[in-house]
């Protein structure tokens, strides 16, 4: 199927590694779900400006997963990190002042729980905020429920507790076959982590329950 | 209106690997799994049986020494 406005997504998600099970798990269900994560870690160019891929990929995306949960102070610095509010902040803002098709935008925020936006970024109070308490499995639900009301009509998705068993079977397979592929499981960049996906889709294929024998 | 399973996207171009190679990878790293819990359940279930028929020939060598006593 090829990528268009309609089934991209942007998943603003941190890059640090004690978020990368989220960040995976985020992915895969996004894949799962028929949609195109699209991802700032997708283009390795180090003489574009981050910010403008940034808005590159805003404005091909109808639809955005924003995580805001680590915005929280960085034990050595002592200051909050904000670059998941500030493309949150973008997004908004195409959604708000562009044209008729960025008005179609939509995005779910989700932080560790569901009250914590109160806090330190309360202007956003009345978006879609949901809490996947930082485990990967409630992460997955709640891209799926997103997900679900921007499918075309007459598609059906998995559930949000099978596509939860298919990431654990996708977890369980992964290192041997990243071993199979001379890959590193732990150092996979968001190209490779996309095709393991999509391979594993592949030669997993959902059926309709009256397609079972 | 008909009901149709989502359609699996694509991924994104370049990478180290193909779909087709990952794809190979994961079939074949999943037959060689099977292929070892069966290989696993075999040696089990071989052990029980032995386990089973030592267990089954001790109370008749025993019954069989009580019986020469008397």
């Amino acid at each position: 199927m090829a990528q268009s406005y309609e089934t991209r997504v942007f998943i603003n998600c941190p890059f640090d590694p004690a978020y990368r099970p989220l960040f995976e798990a985020v992915t895969f269900a996004t894949y799962d779900c028929g949609f195109h994560p699209r991802s700032a870690l997708e283009v390795d160019d180090s003489t574009q400006v981050r910010i403008a891929k940034i808005h590159g990929i805003i404005r091909q995306c109808r639809l955005a997963i924003h995580d805001i949960s680590r915005t929280q102070i960085d034990g050595t610095t002592r200051l909050p990190r904000f670059n998941m509010p500030l493309e949150l902040g973008i997004f908004l803002g195409a959604k708000e002042f562009g044209s008729r098709e960025h008005r179609k935008k939509a995005g779910i925020i989700l932080d560790t729980d569901p009250h914590r936006f109160q806090k330190y970024i309360s202007d956003i109070a009345g978006q879609d905020i949901r809490a996947h308490g930082r485990k990967p499995d409630e992460a997955i639900r709640q891209v799926r429920e997103f997900l679900s009301t921007h499918c075309e009509p007459g598609v059906i998705l998995p559930g949000g507790d099978k596509i939860v068993a298919r990431y654990r079977r996708f977890r369980r397979g992964l290192p041997t076959t990243c071993s199979e592929l001379h890959l590193d499981p732990q150092k996979l960049n968001f190209r490779d982590l996309g095709i393991l996906i999509v391979s594993w889709l592949d030669a997993h294929p959902l059926r309709l329950p009256v397609d079972e024998p | 209106m008909q009901e149709r399973l989502r359609v699996v996207p694509r991924p994104p171009k370049g990478g180290s690997i193909t779909v087709a190679q990952a794809k190979k990878a994961w079939l074949k790293v999943e037959r060689e799994s099977a292929a070892k819990s069966v290989s696993r359940s075999a040696k089990t279930a071989r052990v029980v049986e032995k386990d089973s028929a030592a267990a089954d020939a001790k109370p008749a060598k025993q019954a069989s020494s009580t019986k020469k006593k008397q």
